[in-house]
């Protein structure tokens, strides 16, 4: 995936396991202040509750606009856990950590 | 065909063909049937259109048959964006009123999204903009260069967004970003209730023009509406049209006489009748409408032939639609009054049209009818018996439908007849509804007498021209309809057998006729029922008249002498008083 200059340094921050169960696409726009928060509170969400068995990817819709039809994104920012099992979506900057935990079924509801 | 009359026929539809701008705003044709005359040209350009209405109004179908008209016959490309539906369903819906999606697509002239608010599975956690939707738009906008945009519906976001304070600043940025781009926009909502605003308050936001659709029941008939309910810096024309989907799409029937602005015609074109022609001072006003109405059995079809024969020799296109007789039973039928259509229907002079009342609706009768001018261009038209559309809606909806029938008629310069069949002698709603909508109105009837079933005409009025408003006696043979010379009327005799029974001096008979003309000037301004029960009373006074009289002939010859002078001297004088006189009834 092409990621922006300021997006690419957010991202390549990310300690991401090599062969991660839990697959979350992050799809941004630009390197906002909104994306910026959203990509450290989704990597500290992971580091405290997934600890090493995660792949994250940001995806960057002004660089690839297509994208946004092809996977049906609406709402940016946009969490779209692909793996384990069916699609969960979670929209917003994740600064509420519990809701995203229930969202993507980490832990029970 | 003239070119004078193809210059009438297009004169009002002229508008709607091409961007105008009226006060000031810049307009976008829909190429929509008729909306584009309500909207004096079309839709604000580059500005959003508010269109709502209940579930199943037809936005939807509307919006889509915006963008295709545009790729299709205004060369601009416009994008769906659909919140509701698949894709699929779309196209499958929009192929049903003639459009290839498919087609325009690879023509890259149109392009689709189908936006997915997945909402069991999306869980919100902090604020979100909707930059993605912008970003689908802006990218499959620019792919086609669009120029036009639906958006269907977009209110489903305040259905599947928690915050709606995230969502009405998020539409506010829609709606500037659509206008800083210059697309016409449609936007689609649903409506709270019938007459409330939408759902959602989407009005706010689209502030330039509002269109509202009605979808509604009564008597078991589905009636679509369209109303313009705003239209900001543009004059437009405010009332509630129907309107049909047919698989040309929507068509709206709008008056097409709006301005009243149609030319009347000097010309005079025969009623086939030379006698008849003579009583209304030439024949019918070209571009006139004209009803025949009686009961069963009156010969309303065989004058309504009369005008197509002449017409036809005149070499006048000629439409017939027929709701109760097939063209070979008409055509059999007036081949026993002397008049054989068959060779013009060869030549494609005459088109007769069978149609059954209950194949549609009023509103489809009304298409139809605007189909077979537009496809046949007629000089003449006639309907036989228009009263067949009186049981399909309501008195309102029916007047309204046959408002239009006359007035499309009327548009275009098209001579029109209607018949109508009276129901009984005594109430005649049906004709008053129909009357007040043509400018001639002849009446047939049955009269009987001395054992004999006579028919009799009258002119009951004839808008603009000097016309004889007294009965005249007709017979039907093999060459046709013959008026007979106008023999005195029933007021003729009465006042004659008083003169005999009096025997008065000719002055006091000369005052008589004076007050008798007064008598029928007075009835003139009465209503037209009122002046037919009055014909009735009068006949059976006649009646009574008529025995006292052969009972006083019997008294002598001198009497019946004296009856017979009278009796010229009424006539001449009762035709000439008549001369030059102009019906106001109307």
């Amino acid at each position: 995936m092409v990621r922006s200059n300021a997006l690419a340094q957010a991202a390549g921050a990310l300690s991401n396991a090599s062969s991660g169960k839990w697959e979350l696409d992050l799809y941004v726009v630009g390197a906002t202040v909104m994306s910026l928060r959203a990509i450290a509170n989704l990597e500290h969400i992971c580091q405290q509750n997934l600890a090493g068995n995660y792949r994250i990817e940001v995806i960057d819709l002004d660089v690839h606009p297509e994208l946004a039809i092809e996977h049906n994104i609406t709402a940016i920012p946009t969490l779209v856990r692909r793996s384990p099992g069916p699609s969960r979506r979670i929209i917003g900057d994740l600064s509420d950590a519990a809701t995203v935990l229930l969202g993507l079924e980490i832990i029970a509801v | 065909m003239t070119s004078a009359t193809t210059a009438k026929k297009k004169g009002p539809r002229s508008g709607g063909k091409k961007a105008t701008s009226v006060h000031g705003v810049e307009k976008t044709p829909t190429g929509i049937a008729g909306l584009d005359d309500i909207l004096e040209g079309g839709l604000p350009k580059g500005r959003p259109t508010l269109v709502y209405g209940g579930a199943g109004c037809g936005k939807t179908l509307l919006s889509m048959e915006f963008l295709c008209r545009g790729a299709t016959q205004f060369d601009e490309p416009g994008l769906f964006v659909s919140f509701e539906e698949r894709k699929d369903d779309l196209i499958a819906n929009v192929s049903s009123i003639g459009f290839d999606l498919t087609a325009l697509q690879s023509e890259g002239k149109f392009a689709i999204d189908c936006v997915r608010l997945d909402d069991a599975n999306t869980t919100e956690s902090g604020t979100f903009n909707l930059d993605g939707l912008f970003i689908r738009i802006a990218t499959l906008a620019d792919a086609i260069g669009a120029r036009r945009i639906a958006l269907d519906t977009l209110e489903v976001l305040f259905t599947s967004i928690q915050d709606p304070g995230i969502v009405r600043s998020e539409l506010r940025r829609l709606f500037e970003w659509l206008k800083d781009r210059g697309l016409t926009a449609i936007v689609t909502a649903e409506a709270a209730s019938r007459e409330g605003g939408t759902r959602y308050g989407i009005e706010e936001f689209v502030s330039d023009c509002v269109i509202f659709l009605d979808h509604r029941t009564s008597d078991e008939r589905a009636i679509r509406r369209l109303r313009v309910v705003k239209y900001r810096g543009s004059w437009h024309h405010a009332d509630e049209y129907p309107f049909v989907i047919s698989f040309k799409g929507l068509n709206i029937l709008p008056v097409f006489t709006m301005r009243l602005n149609h030319e009347a015609s000097d010309e005079r074109v025969s009623t086939g009748i030379d006698r008849l022609d003579h009583t209304l001072s030439g024949g019918f006003f070209r571009g006139s409408s004209i009803l025949i109405s009686g009961s069963a059995g009156t010969a309303k079809t065989t004058f309504a032939f009369h005008f197509v024969r002449a017409a036809c020799e005149r070499g006048e296109r000629t439409l017939y639609l027929s709701y109760e007789e097939s063209p070979s039973q008409l055509t059999r039928n007036l081949q026993s009054v002397g008049i054989d259509v068959r060779p013009w229907l060869k030549t494609g002079l005459l088109r007769i049209e069978s149609l059954r009342p209950t194949q549609y609706s009023l509103e489809g009768h009304l298409l139809r009818m605007q189909e077979l001018v537009d496809d046949y261009q007629p000089r003449n038209v006639v309907v036989d018996p228009v009263t067949s559309f009186l049981r399909m809606g309501s008195m309102a909806h029916t007047a309204s439908m046959l408002f239009r029938e006359v007035d499309l008629l009327k548009s275009r310069g098209i001579t029109s007849v209607f018949t109508a069949l009276s129901q009984s002698d005594e109430n005649e709603h049906s004709e008053v509804l129909i009357s007040s909508l043509v400018d001639t109105w002849l009446l047939t009837r049955l009269v009987e007498s001395n054992g004999e079933r006579n028919r009799v005409l009258f002119i009951i009025k004839s808008r603009g021209m000097a016309h004889s408003n007294q009965l005249a006696e007709f017979v039907i043979s093999g060459n046709g309809i013959d008026l007979l010379e106008p023999y005195i009327g029933p007021s003729g005799v009465l006042t004659g057998t008083a003169r005999i029974l009096q025997v008065e001096s000719e002055r006091a008979a000369a005052e008589m006729r004076v007050n008798r003309v007064e008598r029928a000037r007075e009835r003139m301004v009465r209503k037209q029922l009122d002046i037919e029960s009055q014909v009735n009373a009068l006949w059976r006074n006649f009646d009574e008249e008529r025995a006292i009289l052969e009972e006083s002939v019997l008294e002598g010859t001198d009497a019946l002498e004296e009856l017979l002078r009278l009796r010229e001297l009424m006539r001449t004088s009762r035709w000439s008083s008549n001369d030059g006189r102009t019906d106001t009834s109307g």
